[in-house]
C-alpha cells in the first residue's frame, strides 16, 4: 500500500515537472479561424462584413486598464466589427516577451506599442515575420493621405528597401516636440540676474548661482547646473551642442541612443567627438566641472533625484523633456532659458524630435490572416476622430466638445479620487505611455503641450529651433545593421567614456590628440560611411 | 532511509577497489553476485530511485536538452530558419567578440571583479560561522543568525537603491559623515577605483551571514567528543577552534571553493548593470554587461551564445584545474 502511494506520489510530481515545460504561448498563430474570405471595405465602418478575431500583443503602460476591457477598444469593437483578443504585457517585460515571440516564431496577428527599432523592424522583415503595410495602403486612408501630403513622412517612415513596415506615432504639435532646458527663474530674480544670452553669461550666472546663495537659506546647497545622466551620459552635452554649431542639420540617430553622428553645412555625416569645436566644448564642461558647478552625482542619478533636488530649491540650471511636469510642485520656478550663443557665434536647440515622432510603433505579422482589416482598423487611429479616441477617450465620459473644441472633463483634469491626469484618462483613452498609431495635432491635444507655460518656453527659443522636418530618420539596412554590429558600440562606447573623463578632470585635456588619435584608429570611416548612406537615402 | 543511502554509498565505493586477480570462472561468480546485489539493491530502494526521477528529468530538459542550441554560436540564428536551419557562419561570432576593442578590459575586470570577489567574501562565512559557533546562549545564536542572513533576502535592485542613498556624493549618511569629520566628500559611486571594493563588499554584507549557514552545518556535525577530549587536554578556546572546528570544516570549505571558481567568468549581470555608470565604465563593462549591450538589445542571439559558450569553456577549464590541486593537496575535491 505504502509502496503504491510513494509510486502515485511520484507519478503525480513528474507529470507536475512535465507540465511545467508545457507550451503556453502557442495561442497565437494557430488558432485561427479557417475562413479567410471576409469583405472588407475600403471605406465606411464597420470595416468587416461579419465578425472577426485577431489575437494582438499590446505593452500595457501602468496608467491604463487592460485592454480586453478598455472602453476605447470596445468603442473600436462595436465601430469596426473587429474582435481583438489582447495579451497585455507591462511595459517593464514587454520587450524580452516580444523579442521571445519573434525569436521562438510564435506571433500574434498585430503588435501595437511594438516599440521596435528601424533596426529590429528591417530584421523582422527580412526575416518575413512582419509584412509590408504599403501593399494594403488602399486600406488604410488616413494614413495614406498623410503620407501624400507631407514629404517628411514618407521618408520618415520607408524603410531602405522602399516598403513600409510600420505605423509611425506623428505629431505636428510643437510643445511635443521641442525639448528643452530650463533656468531658475526665482533664483535669477532674487539676485537681480538678467537671463543668460551667451555660454559666457551662462557661466557669470552659474558662478553667482554658487556664491550669492540664490535660495537664501544661508547654506551653500546650490547645485547651479544638473544633469538626468544615469543611463543618457551624453546628457551633460547633448542639449548645449547647438550653442557650438552641432546637429543644427540634425543629428543622425537610428536607433534612439546618441550615435555621436550630426550632419555639417556640407551635407556630409560627421563624427563629433573630435572636432575642433566640441573639444572647446569639453573644456568648458570642464571648467564647470572643476569649479563645482556640475552637480557631481550628474552621471549617476536618475530623473526621480534630479526631480528631488529640484524640488528642494537646490538647482539651477537644469535640461530634461518637453515641459516642467516632471518637476512637480517646483516647476514655477523654472522658465525656458534663452538659446545660448556660443564662442563660435552658433545659436541654435536641437533637442527635437521630428514629425514622425516614433516609428515601430504598430506592426501586423505574417501570422496575421486579415491584413486589409487589420490595416483598416490601426489606419482609423490617423483620423481625427481616432486620434481622440486615442488621446482623449469617450465623449460625454472623459472629453466634451465646447465651441468645436475639445476639452476633458473634469472628472479628469481633476479627478475626485486624487488620481493623476493620465491615470484618470487611461481608464477611458489608451494614450498615456505613447507609442500609438495616432497623428496628434494641436486641435486634437489636450497634453502637457497645451499648457500656457509649455508655449511661453517654444515661444522663447522658436527662432533658433532646428526644424523638424530637418531632424533625419536614417534607417539602416539588414547588411549595415550587421556591419555595424561588429563595432559601432566600441566607438560610441570609446569616445563617451573618454569625453566623460575629461568633462570631470580624470583626464586631462593634453591627452585630447592621443584620443583622437586612436580613435582614427577605430573603423570611424566605415562608421561614418554607412550613416552617410543612410542619411542619403533618407534625403532621397 | 538514511540507511539505504548510506549503503547505496558504500556499494559506490565498493566498486572503485581495486581488484584482485581471478580466474575467469572466479570472475564470472564474482560478476554474477555483483548483478545480484544491485537488484537486491534496486528492488530495496525501488521508492527511491522513483523520487530520483524529477530530478533526471529537469537536468534532461533544462540543461542537456537545451545543449543543442549551443550550435547558434556559429550561425547566424533566423527564427525563421530555426536553430538547425540558420546559416553558418564560422567562427564569426567568436572573432567579433575576441576583435572588440574592449576585450582585454572586459576579462581583466571580469576576472579581477571575480577573483577579488571570491578572495575576499570566501573566508568572511567561515570566520562568521566559527564565531557563532561560539556563542553560548542558543537564543542569542539565533537572534545574531538571523540578523546576519536577513540582507539575502533583499533583490539586487533594492541594495543598490540602499548603496546608492548611503554613498551619493550631495547628502548621502557616509559622504556627511566624512564631511562632518573633516575629509572631503568622495564620490563612492562614480569613481572607478572604488567600483570593485564597493562592489565586493557590499557583497560580503549581503551574503556572508547566508553563505556561513553550510560550515554552520558542517560545524554542528563535529563530534563532541573531540571538544571534550581536548577540553580535557587542556586546550583552549582558540586551540580548539584552530585545531578541530577548523580542520573539521575544511573539506567542505574545499568542495565550496571549488564551486566558486567554476563562476569566475560568470559575473552576475544584474548588480554591475545596476551599479555602472559613464564615470566607472572603466572597472565596471563586464562581459555580461557588454552582450547585454551588444547581443541583447539587438537580439542578437548568436553572438551572446558565442560569449556565453566561451565563458562556460573557461570555467570549466578553472574548476577542472582546481578541483586537481585540490586533491593532490588535501585529498578533498569533487569528483
Amino acid at each position: 500500500m505504502k509502496k503504491l502511494l510513494t509510486m502515485f506520489l511520484a507519478a503525480i510530481m513528474l507529470l507536475g515537472t512535465m507540465a511545467g515545460c508545457g507550451d503556453t504561448a502557442s495561442s497565437g498563430a494557430s488558432a485561427q479561424a479557417q475562413d479567410t474570405s471576409v469583405n472588407v471595405s475600403q471605406d465606411g465602418m464597420p470595416i468587416v462584413d461579419e465578425p472577426i478575431t485577431l489575437h494582438g500583443l499590446v505593452a500595457l503602460n501602468a496608467n491604463v486598464t487592460d485592454w480586453n476591457e478598455h472602453p476605447a477598444l470596445k468603442r473600436m469593437e462595436e465601430l469596426t466589427g473587429i474582435h481583438i483578443e489582447w495579451e497585455c504585457v507591462p511595459d517593464e517585460g514587454f520587450t524580452e516577451k516580444r523579442n521571445l515571440l519573434f525569436a521562438s516564431n510564435t506571433l500574434p496577428d498585430i503588435i501595437v506599442r511594438a516599440k521596435l527599432s528601424p533596426q529590429e523592424e528591417m530584421k523582422y522583415a527580412a526575416n518575413g515575420q512582419i509584412i509590408a503595410l504599403d501593399d494594403y495602403f488602399d486600406y488604410a486612408p488616413n494614413l495614406k493621405a498623410l503620407i501624400d501630403s507631407d514629404e517628411a513622412i514618407r521618408k520618415g517612415i520607408t524603410m531602405p528597401d522602399g516598403h513600409v513596415y510600420s505605423c509611425p506615432q506623428l505629431n505636428k504639435t510643437e510643445g511635443n516636440l521641442i525639448h528643452h532646458y530650463w533656468i531658475n527663474k526665482t533664483w535669477l530674480d532674487n539676485l537681480g540676474l538678467e537671463e543668460p544670452t551667451t555660454i559666457d553669461e551662462l557661466y557669470d550666472v552659474l558662478i553667482a548661482f554658487r556664491d550669492q546663495d540664490p535660495n537664501g537659506n544661508g547654506q551653500k546647497d546650490e547645485i547651479p547646473y544638473c544633469v538626468v545622466g544615469k543611463d543618457y551620459p551624453h546628457r551633460m552635452f547633448y542639449d548645449l551642442l547647438g550653442s557650438w554649431g552641432f546637429g543644427v542639420n540634425g543629428i543622425v540617430n537610428s536607433d534612439y541612443s546618441f550615435s555621436w553622428l550630426d550632419i555639417d553645412d556640407n551635407g556630409k555625416v560627421r563624427f563629433i567627438g573630435r572636432e575642433e569645436k566640441f573639444k572647446n566644448m569639453v573644456e568648458f564642461l570642464n571648467k564647470l566641472w572643476e569649479e563645482g558647478l556640475t552637480d557631481k552625482e550628474s552621471y549617476s542619478q536618475d530623473q526621480t533625484q534630479v526631480a528631488a533636488k529640484v524640488n528642494a530649491d537646490q538647482v539651477g540650471f537644469v535640461a530634461r523633456a518637453q515641459n516642467t511636469q516632471w518637476m512637480g510642485a517646483a516647476a514655477e520656478n523654472y522658465v525656458q532659458c534663452p538659446v545660448l550663443e556660443g564662442p563660435y557665434g552658433d545659436r541654435a536647440l536641437i533637442d527635437v524630435e521630428s514629425n514622425v515622432q516614433m516609428t515601430g510603433v504598430a506592426v501586423i505579422t505574417s501570422a496575421n490572416k486579415y491584413p486589409e482589416a487589420t490595416m483598416r482598423w490601426l489606419d482609423y487611429f490617423y483620423s481625427e476622430e481616432g486620434t481622440v479616441l486615442c488621446r482623449l477617450g469617450i465623449e460625454g465620459e472623459s472629453y466634451e466638445v465646447v465651441d468645436g473644441k475639445y476639452q476633458l472633463l473634469d472628472n479628469i483634469t481633476n479627478n475626485p479620487d486624487g488620481l493623476t491626469l493620465d491615470q484618470a484618462l487611461g481608464q477611458w483613452a489608451i494614450y498615456p505611455g505613447g507609442y500609438l498609431p495616432q497623428y496628434v495635432t494641436d486641435e486634437v491635444d489636450q497634453s502637457a503641450a497645451q499648457l500656457p507655460e509649455t508655449k511661453a518656453a517654444n515661444d522663447v527659443v522658436r527662432d533658433y529651433v532646428v526644424p523638424f522636418e530637418k531632424v533625419p530618420r536614417v534607417k539602416l539596412t539588414e547588411e549595415e545593421s550587421i556591419k555595424l554590429g561588429t563595432y559601432a558600440q566600441d566607438i560610441v562606447n570609446y569616445a563617451t567614456e573618454n569625453v566623460v573623463q575629461f568633462i570631470t578632470g580624470e583626464k586631462s585635456l593634453d591627452e585630447w590628440d592621443a584620443y583622437v588619435e586612436e580613435l582614427n584608429n577605430m573603423p570611424v570611416e566605415d562608421y561614418i560611411q554607412i550613416n552617410q548612406d543612410a542619411y542619403d537615402r533618407w534625403l532621397a | 532511509m538514511v540507511k539505504m543511502l548510506n549503503g547505496a554509498v558504500g556499494f559506490f565505493k565498493k566498486q572503485k577497489d581495486p581488484k584482485p586477480i581471478m580466474s575467469r570462472e572466479e570472475k564470472r561468480a564474482v560478476n554474477a553476485l555483483k548483478r545480484r546485489r544491485i537488484r537486491t539493491k534496486l528492488n530495496q530502494s525501488k521508492g527511491l530511485y522513483v523520487f530520483l526521477i524529477p530530478a533526471i528529468l529537469y537536468f534532461l530538459v533544462f540543461c542537456y536538452l537545451p545543449m543543442y542550441g549551443v550550435q547558434i554560436a556559429f550561425k547566424y540564428y533566423s527564427p525563421i530558419e530555426g536553430i538547425w536551419g540558420s546559416q553558418w557562419t564560422g567562427m564569426k561570432n567568436l572573432n567579433r567578440f575576441f576583435d572588440s576593442y574592449y576585450f582585454w578590459r572586459l576579462i581583466r575586470n571580469t576576472v579581477g571583479l571575480s577573483l577579488y570577489n571570491l578572495i575576499v567574501s570566501f573566508p568572511f562565512p567561515i570566520l562568521l560561522a566559527l564565531i557563532f559557533n561560539e556563542v553560548q546562549s542558543p537564543k542569542m545564536k539565533k537572534v545574531v543568525q538571523t540578523i546576519s542572513y536577513a540582507p539575502h533576502f533583499i533583490s539586487v535592485v533594492v541594495l543598490v537603491g540602499i548603496l546608492n542613498l548611503f554613498f551619493n556624493q550631495g547628502n548621502g549618511l557616509i559622504n556627511v559623515l566624512l564631511a562632518k569629520m573633516g575629509f572631503e566628500k568622495f564620490g563612492f559611486l562614480t569613481s572607478a577605483a572604488a567600483f570593485p571594493s564597493m562592489y565586493v563588499w557590499s557583497g560580503v554584507w549581503q551574503n556572508a551571514g547566508w553563505n556561513s549557514i553550510i560550515y554552520i552545518a558542517a560545524l554542528a556535525s563535529i563530534d563532541p567528543q573531540l571538544h571534550e577530549a581536548a577540553q580535557i587536554d587542556g586546550a583552549s578556546r582558540l586551540q580548539r577552534i584552530l585545531h578541530i572546528n577548523l580542520p573539521g570544516i575544511l573539506p567542505t570549505a574545499i568542495i565550496m571553493f571549488i564551486l566558486d571558481i567554476g563562476q569566475v567568468m560568470n559575473m552576475g549581470f544584474e548588480k554591475v548593470f545596476l551599479m555602472q555608470n559613464a564615470q566607472n565604465t572603466e572597472t565596471s563593462q563586464v562581459i555580461s554587461t557588454f552582450v547585454y549591450e551588444a547581443g541583447l538589445i539587438n537580439s542578437d542571439y548568436g553572438f551572446s551564445t558565442a560569449i556565453g559558450l566561451f565563458n562556460n569553456v573557461i570555467n570549466i577549464i578553472l574548476l577542472l584545474v582546481v578541483n586537481k590541486l585540490a586533491k593532490k593537496i588535501s585529498g578533498t575535491s569533487l569528483f
